[in-house]
């Protein structure tokens, strides 16, 4: 959870609470975070889903639905400190798109829109690429069930 | 303060929360931390405690995502609302709200 307090707080975040007339603290929620680096993440072309990375991930999603967790947050996780926020991000790219350029353009949408939306200030965004789409797949899986 | 007052208070406090732009709903968390609790019903999403005979508020909300969403924003317009209330109600008495932004709602969502 990140805490912002407008009583006696670092002169950094003092744009976020002059608009605060009483006293209390704002808290944002780990997964409010996740939700909306997804969001961004997914907004970028060539971003087909996000998926847990690798086995480890696919524990972490498994016991995030049995504990009822959020199933929208999956394939991101985050670290939220006071005023900072680490991002892993797992997600399928569609093929025939350039990965490199694809990673860069979402790290920098996840960046802007957590930074904007949140005021924390986002330290990285690891980007796992865990696999390939093709779409051709989908087609022949749905012409196999018919 | 008895908790049949507490939990009148609460849904005003509840209510001018919610009617705040941007605001989808109330979220009393998944064990109910953020409810307040009295006679005959509960409200999710607002706690008041008391502390030294005052009192401090909590309201847990849900946000709608718009592209130009400014939480920090958004919380401290709910923190004056649920403030504004609670002093026109009980003048005095309430020194403390704070904001939880619990949960994000996208447009497809919500009905």
């Amino acid at each position: 959870m990140a805490t912002a307090s407008n009583v006696g707080q670092a002169p950094k975040s003092s744009d976020r609470t002059s608009l605060q007339s009483g006293n209390g603290t704002t808290t944002i929620a780990d997964a409010v975070v996740a939700r909306i680096a997804g969001l961004a993440a997914r907004e970028v072309d060539g971003v087909h889903e996000l998926k847990a990375a690798g086995t480890g991930g696919t524990i972490a999603d498994f016991a995030s639905k049995v504990a009822g967790g959020d199933e929208r947050n999956s394939g991101v996780s985050v670290e939220v400190g006071e005023r900072e926020a680490a991002i892993d991000l797992g997600m399928t790219v569609k093929y025939e798109v350039d990965i490199p350029k694809v990673a860069q353009a979402v790290r920098q949408n996840v960046i802007s829109r957590v930074t904007s939306m949140t005021g924390l200030s986002v330290t990285e965004v690891n980007i796992t690429v865990i696999d390939l789409f093709f779409p051709e797949d989908e087609e022949a899986a749905a012409e196999r069930v018919k | 303060m008895d908790s049949t007052d507490r939990l009148k208070l609460a849904r005003f406090l509840g209510d001018a929360a919610t009617a705040v732009p941007g605001v989808v709903g109330l979220r009393g968390g998944r064990s109910g931390e953020v409810t307040e609790y009295g006679p005959g019903g509960r409200v999710s999403g607002v706690a008041v405690a008391t502390a030294a005979e005052r009192l401090q508020v909590t309201v847990s909300i849900a946000a709608r995502y718009s592209p130009d969403l400014d939480l920090a924003r958004l919380a401290d317009r709910v923190r004056r609302a649920v403030q504004h209330e609670a002093d026109e109600r009980i003048p005095d008495t309430v020194d403390r709200v704070d904001v939880v932004v619990a949960d994000l709602v996208t447009q497809e969502a919500t009905p």
